[in-house]
């Protein structure tokens, strides 16, 4: 239904006046004086109308006129088509800016199509009410604060971009919460969220809650729901790729997976209504320098572009650091560990004397010698402790035992891998025991000879066997196998955490620097030392930091909402049906009126300027 | 306030602009209207002004402009730690602040409490507030500040001043200020300290590690400030029971540590919480407590049941040889929630008959087995299987072989008579489980059994005549029409099923007897030595305390049957399905026997199964389709089965772990009882956490994270699982149970790693379970936000990172307020005016082109006058 906002406008309508005195009040006839020729040549060359002709010109020139100035005043008086929302004095619109809003359906994106409707519901609201605007994605943020000039609130709607950032269902709650609050400070108030979500599970409470929904469920689209690179367990080199693409419906699609801009993998997917996710998990070996792995994916009239492309950045190749601390190593120690490759594990001894807590190492090796205290917080492999050191009990066995076959109570831990526990024959110097996070791994008739675990959060291995007593195990590859498990084992997370920053879009990090500089050349400035990855691909900072951003959300590939009416039918397609709109057609008839009527107006003036010239209607 | 420039909504309108002029001139040109040229050019131009003015509408004009405006929205704590005394001293800082300010300046004001509130709504000037709100027993400083955004007039420089002493009971301040100031808000600080009252509080609670293992030692240190001078005491609860108390006593200004020196046996979530009672005039009682939590690892543990103590011990004993900690109970004990449950990676039942453990227990079995993942171990026993009553229980479901003899039809026909009371007294419930486990019992018969039920009260009345079971509908219905009656007389009743019994021609014959009450009569042992004397057996039940339980005693032993004394009434089904598979001798076969390998499985890895001395006896069953079963018994009937269900595993031994039938294993053979023993636990329990699989759990920016890297071996991470979590919480006070808050399936987001997240908005313990490939692991994340102080202490550390993330600055009490940066450039619409514009212009159009009659009215006006 039309409601005029500003009625007050309608007494521009009073000009109407001034053209109905002028219809009405006429000049009197005078008396003039012409040549006779031309008084009697005149009828001659024009046709005269006859006098209900003139009078219908007349007529119809004023009500032209009428026509122009009631349109002009109407427009003054704000029309607007729209449903009723009397009553409301805040209205919050709350806008879905995630990714999957980004989608491109019937030429716009879900953003375009969820803020016309919003504008609908805008233009019915009362004159005085207040309006907020609340966009979120990751984060919620108020773009309008509450105000009552309608235009900002549309510009505001209107400028408003999708991100490529997932939101999820806590996000949404907390920015439901805000808009609540923001609603709540002039009551009656209500929430509009614009959105390709289903209705939220609780809704905000003292609030009318009404959803704005968008978003046709069959969108195609396929993306990257995951994908991310790891070092594999107890290897150096190697590492492992995961991705996982994810479809919105049944199609085909093309993967290709690059490292440094060659082809590596090139895979056609075929996604089927039950099994719209398909994973790939590749072995990679980078480069002497890392490289740069990229994966996408392309479909036909896919609807979304963020998740079609993922970056990841390979940390490179490079050996463990190991620093050997002790005064003189069991030689079958040194044997093993001259073993190893230098790809693989470098050894770096060091005196007792050297020691220091903070040596350049990814494990410590102590053999028989033990630092004063324990190096909190870095990773540790203990052979032949020569005595106690908190959290490590060490009680001595002054002649030793030998061990047939130790039992291990746990044969599947990292560092017994490949270790045939049942046919090790060794001679144990010490009973080991740890009041923290040291499970034995290995234990004898008088304990336990092997633990590992975690100690201060960071993992240790510690043993007490004699290899150079130990002919069965050190003449065996068992023993080898046992120092590079340990050794790979506890410095695994040392070289995970080496590992390139990969983070979400949406996520707000700590970096160093005054400016990040994505790769396509944008840049953003940085404030407070917090920067907000709100694009996709590499970025790095002017203060060293660096990494990657992408989407990863198997929902927003997925375009999951249940934007379903109860016949099947896309949910914004029956919404448009129901509104005034949406029957009548074209946007120049809903919402806002004054373009309708300035277009009126314009029109009037051009066929009344016609009339008026060339029809002598005046 | 400066001019900058117009902008265009629908700019492409002005494309209209030179054909519309062209249009309008041309049909100027060759006017047909009698006006004068300069007249007729005079009104061309006006008209082609508003239409100019027109399609200027249409474009949608919109006049930038920098506003200068500046706002500032002052975010008041008042939340109890700030006392009256603070309200005011921070509402007067407030008003030094806002003096500094330009008088046009935008000032608001939101109050801090458990919910924020808006105390002004933005005006320009100086706020001065009339009132306060009372003081708040919480302090939500991100929920005022998350509010204060919402409040700037629009186009504006924006500043928020946070008015506090820093100590927030939820929500994420520094977080919330970081968005305002990625969204051009900046955010300062004044550290305001609150009044000074009477208070103890504890400030935290420290484990001296998180993660321990079982028998270490472990410090829990609780610190404590006071502004209170008084004694109390400082109780420390461990998972919920009372562990240690001390007492405390404190002057004001004392910031004592407690440290409790515990050592936890057993492999464990363990939950510690320290409260401060007594303290008489402490003003703020919600600070008096506080969480910690510590995950303690250890050796696998299993709850062993077991009715016979005496029996028990051998399995035990064996076990702890193995280095499996061993926790035994009696029936009776045994936990009824998986909950309590969880806390073992195993259960034994050894030899426990149904009916010693309550229907709640049995639900709780299957539960933690199900979803839990818990490993369970049934070892037989002459009160164990069919012969313990496990038919139609929950724990005949769990079981990886039926209670059902193998070979029922084949076996010789049996009758079954049931004696049952149904006299006033048996009314209601005691009734209805007496009807409910007679037919329980007819469902076990075959076809080629006999049953008869009598029901007596001062006489007796054929309910189910003694026959074949060939109608067990009409049995049944005839059972379930049994209604109460008079006086209690066993007697009829025993000699009317007595004599049918004896004129079958089954070759085993049995009654059971019922009763709750005194049975009129005599001659009842003599009775039931008669019946004995036709082979006829007789087992009694007393229901309820009641009943005349020495003479139902003395019927058992004459007749050679049972005596059962059912507290419940309950209980009366399952007694009546042990005592008729006992007595009708189908599933107890006590013969020594050779076990023999049936398939290949890891529990009898290595386990030589021909140097085996004989056991001497089982219970029969029958093996499920889908169960393995290593071993069987000499005529192929299940000695050792084993299935998964659901998350866990369960293992059937038929025979026994005790002297009875394995007598000649703990004599002769004990290492090979041993092995067997601790293949058949270490295959069926409970994986040990973190294997395979390992959680992490990390809170950052209200979030928890739960993190999961899970492995198919040492080498190779596991891919494509399907990994849940399921989150529970335990309130800082009061029950100790577990709430469930989320069952989640976590997403792959790496090789091997699975990522999940929830928001833990109530004090207490969140329990994080998660399940995958097999395995379950477990851990705790204390959500502890701290509550109101009254000590007036500042937490600065706070502050100064709420403004540094807000991109101001903590301000001192002399600093004047930063004035915000100018504002952005805000839209103005211009169209009303063009509105207007346009009507004035169309009234001039309309003078121009009908100046005739503007001068006939002209003429008339003048003519008047």
């Amino acid at each position: 239904m039309v409601r005029f906002l500003d009625p007050l406008g309608w007494w521009w309508a009073a000009a109407l006046g001034v053209a109905i005195l002028l219809y009405v009040v006429r000049p009197r006839p005078r008396r003039l004086r012409v040549a006779t020729l031309a008084f009697y040549l005149g009828p001659l060359g024009a046709p005269s109308d006859t006098p209900w002709l003139q009078r219908l010109k007349r007529l119809l020139s004023f009500a032209l006129t009428a026509a122009v100035l009631l349109a002009a005043a109407a427009a003054l008086a704000k029309p607007v088509i729209a449903p009723v929302a009397d009553g409301l004095k805040t209205a919050v619109v709350v806008v879905d800016r995630s990714a999957s809003m980004g989608a491109r359906e019937a030429g716009r994106t879900r953003l375009a199509a969820a803020v016309d409707r919003a504008r609908i519901q805008l233009e019915a609201l009362p004159p005085g009410a207040a309006v907020a605007v609340v966009a979120y994605d990751r984060r919620a943020d108020i773009i309008v604060p509450r105000t009552t000039d309608r235009r900002a609130v549309l510009r505001a709607l209107q400028a408003l971009t999708p991100r490529p950032i997932a939101a999820d269902a806590a996000r949404r709650a907390a920015a439901l919460a805000l808009a609540a609050r923001v609603a709540d400070l002039e009551s009656p108030g209500a929430i509009w969220e614009c959105t390709d979500q289903p209705e939220p599970q609780e809704l905000p409470s003292g609030v009318a809650y009404v959803r704005l929904g968008v978003g046709d469920p069959a969108t195609i689209n396929v993306g990257i729901a995951a994908c991310d690179a790891r070092p594999l367990p107890m290897d150096t080199v190697h590492q492992e790729l995961y991705v996982s693409f994810v479809a919105s419906v049944a199609c085909s699609a093309t993967a290709e997976i690059s490292l440094d801009g060659r082809a590596i993998a090139l895979r056609t997917i075929e996604f089927t209504a039950d099994h719209l996710e398909e994973r790939m998990v590749l072995p990679i070996e980078p480069g002497p320098t890392g490289g740069l792995l990229a994966v996408h994916i392309t479909t036909p009239q896919d609807a979304l572009a963020c998740d079609d492309r993922a970056e990841v950045v390979l940390s490179p190749p490079r050996p463990l650091l190991v620093a050997l601390v002790g005064p003189a190593p069991d030689p079958f120690l040194q044997l093993a560990l001259a073993g190893f490759s230098a790809d693989h594990i470098v050894v770096q001894s060091v005196k007792p004397a050297d020691w220091k807590p903070d040596l350049p190492a990814d494990v410590l090796l102590f053999a028989g010698w033990l630092p004063p205290t324990w190096p909190v917080g870095r990773q540790v492999v203990i052979c032949d402790p020569p005595q106690s050191l908190p959290p490590l009990h060490v009680t001595l066995l002054p002649e030793g035992v030998g061990v047939d076959s130790p039992r291990a109570p746990d044969p599947g831990h990292p560092v017994l891998y490949g270790v045939p526990s049942p046919r090790v024959t060794l001679w144990q110097q010490a009973v080991l025991g740890a009041d923290s996070g040291l499970a034995p791994l290995w234990s004898s008739v008088v304990g336990p000879l092997l633990l590992a675990g975690e100690v201060h959060g960071a993992r240790a291995v510690v043993m007490s066997l004699a290899p150079s007593k130990s002919e069965r195990l050190a003449l065996l590859a068992a023993w080898p196998m046992l120092i590079g498990n340990s050794l790979l084992w506890a410095g695994q997370p040392a070289r995970e955490s080496a590992a390139p920053r990969r983070c979400l879009t949406g996520e707000v990090i700590a970096v160093r620097g005054t400016e990040l500089r994505w790769a396509d050349g944008v840049t953003a400035a940085l404030r407070g030392g917090w920067a907000e990855l709100d694009r996709v691909g590499q970025w790095t900072t002017d203060g060293g930091d660096s990494g990657t951003a992408a989407v990863f959300s198997p929902a927003v590939s997925g375009l999951k909402m249940a934007a379903i009416t109860a016949d099947g039918s896309p949910l914004a397609a029956a919404a448009a049906a129901a509104s005034p709109a949406g029957r009548w057609g074209g946007s120049w008839f809903s919402g806002d009126l004054i373009p309708l009527l300035a277009g009126v107006v314009a029109t009037l003036l051009l066929a009344e300027a016609w009339l008026c010239h060339r029809r002598g209607i005046h | 306030m400066n001019w900058s420039f117009i902008e265009w909504t629908t700019p492409g309108w002005f494309f209209g602009l030179g054909p519309t002029l062209l249009l309008m001139w041309w049909l100027a040109g060759r006017s047909l209207h009698p006006m004068s040229l300069r007249r007729r050019r005079w009104q061309l131009v006006v008209r082609t002004f508003a239409v100019l003015v027109a399609l200027g509408i249409l474009a949608g004009p919109v006049r930038a402009v920098l506003a200068g405006d500046r706002a500032v929205v002052f975010v008041l704590d008042h939340s109890a730690s700030q006392g009256l005394g603070g309200h005011q001293r921070a509402q007067a800082e407030m008003n030094r602040l806002a003096a500094s300010l330009p008088s046009a300046t935008w000032t608001a004001v939101v109050s801090a409490g458990d919910a924020p509130l808006v105390l002004r709504l933005p005006e320009r000037g100086v706020p001065h507030l009339t009132s306060a709100p009372a003081p708040a027993p919480e302090s939500d400083l991100a929920a005022a500040l998350e509010l204060a955004r919402g409040l700037f007039p629009p186009d504006t420089a924006r500043a928020a001043v946070l008015l506090s002493d820093g100590l927030a009971t939820r929500g994420d301040a520094v977080s919330v200020a970081r968005d305002a100031a990625l969204a051009g808000i900046v955010v300062h600080t004044s550290a305001l300290a609150g009044d000074i009252r009477p208070d103890l509080r504890i400030v935290t609670l420290r484990p001296s590690r998180v993660r321990s293992h079982e028998g270490a030692a472990l410090t829990v240190t609780a610190e404590v400030e006071s502004s209170l001078t008084g004694s109390g005491i400082i109780r420390l609860f461990e998972n919920g029971i009372e562990v240690e108390s001390r007492p405390l006593t404190v002057t004001s200004g004392d910031t004592p540590r407690i440290e409790f020196r515990r050592t936890p046996a057993e492999r464990n979530l363990y939950t510690f919480r320290v409260v401060a009672q007594g303290f008489a005039g402490d003003t703020v009682p919600e600070n008096d407590q506080a969480l910690a939590l510590v995950d303690v690892d250890g050796r696998p543990r299993l709850l062993h049941i077991s009715s016979d103590p005496a029996e028990a011990h051998y399995l035990a004993d064996a076990l702890t040889k193995e280095g499996i900690r061993v926790d035994p109970r009696e029936p009776a004990l045994m936990p009824d929630t998986p909950q309590d449950l969880a806390a073992y990676d195993g259960v034994i039942l050894a030899d426990v008959a149904a009916r010693l453990l309550s229907e709640r227990a049995m639900a709780a079995l299957k539960d933690y087995v199900e979803d839990l993942g818990g490993g369970l171990i049934v070892a037989g026993g002459t009160s164990s299987f069919g012969v313990g009553g496990y038919f139609r229980t929950p724990l005949e479901e769990l079981l990886p072989v039926q209670m059902q003899s193998p070979d029922t039809e084949e076996q010789a026909a049996v009758a079954l008579a049931l004696v049952v009371d149904r006299s006033g007294s048996m009314s209601g419930e005691k009734l209805e489980f007496c009807k409910t486990a007679a037919v329980a019992t007819a469902g076990m018969l075959a076809n080629k059994d006999w049953l008869g039920v009598v029901a007596f009260d001062s006489s007796a009345t054929w309910i189910v005549p003694m026959a074949r079971m060939t109608a067990r509908g009409d049995a049944e219905r005839r059972i379930r029409a049994i209604a109460d009656g008079g006086g209690t007389n066993i007697f009829p009743g025993m000699t009317e099923g007595g004599a049918a019994l004896a004129r079958t021609p089954a070759k085993v014959r049995h009654m059971i007897v019922l009763t709750d009450g005194v049975s009129e009569g005599s001659g009842y042992p003599q009775l039931a030595a008669a019946c004995r004397g036709d082979r006829i057996t007789i087992s009694t039940v007393a229901v309820g305390s009641d009943a005349d339980t020495s003479l139902l005693q003395a019927i058992a032993a004459a007749g050679g049957g049972k005596f059962y004394l059912a507290q419940d009434p309950r209980q009366v089904p399952r007694i009546f399905t042990q005592d008729a598979m006992t007595h009708l001798g189908k599933l107890v076969r006590e013969q020594p026997f050779q076990p023999k390998r049936a398939e290949r499985h890891p529990m009898i890895e290595g386990w030589d199964a021909a140097s085996a001395p004989h056991l001497l006896g089982y219970v029969r069953t029958n093996r499920r389709s889908t169960a393995q079963v290593p071993l069987v018994t000499d005529i192929g009937d299940p000695l050792l089965a084993h299935w998964r269900f659901g998350l866990g595993k369960v293992t059937a031994f038929t025979s026994d772990s005790g002297s009875r039938w394995s007598s000649l294993w703990l004599a002769n053979w004990p290492s090979g009882y041993v092995q067997l023993w601790s293949q058949i636990i270490r295959e069926t329990v409970r994986e040990p956490q973190g294997r395979h699989l390992d959680l992490r759990l990390e809170e950052a920016e209200g979030l928890a994270q739960i993190l999961v890297d899970a492995r198919e071996d040492a080498v190779t991470f596991r891919n494509g699982a399907t990994v849940e979590a399921d989150v529970f919480h335990i309130p800082v006070a009061g029950s100790s149970a577990l709430r469930p808050v989320l069952h989640t399936a976590l997403t792959q987001a790496g090789p091997g790693r699975y990522r999940g997240s929830f928001r833990p908005d109530k004090a207490g313990v969140y329990l994080v379970r998660v399940r995958g490939a097999g395995e379950l692991v477990s851990a705790g994340l204390v959500h502890n936000p701290g509550a109101e102080v009254a000590s007036g202490r500042v937490d600065r550390d706070g502050l100064a990172r709420i403004a540094k993330a807000g991109g101001g600055q903590v301000l001192s009490p002399t600093d004047a307020l930063p004035l915000p940066p100018p504002a952005v450039a805000a839209p103005r619409d211009l169209r009303p005016w063009l509105l207007v514009a346009l009507v004035l212009i169309l009234l001039l159009d309309l003078l121009l082109r009908r100046w005739e009659n503007v001068l006939g009215v002209w003429e008339r006006l003048t003519s008047r006058a």
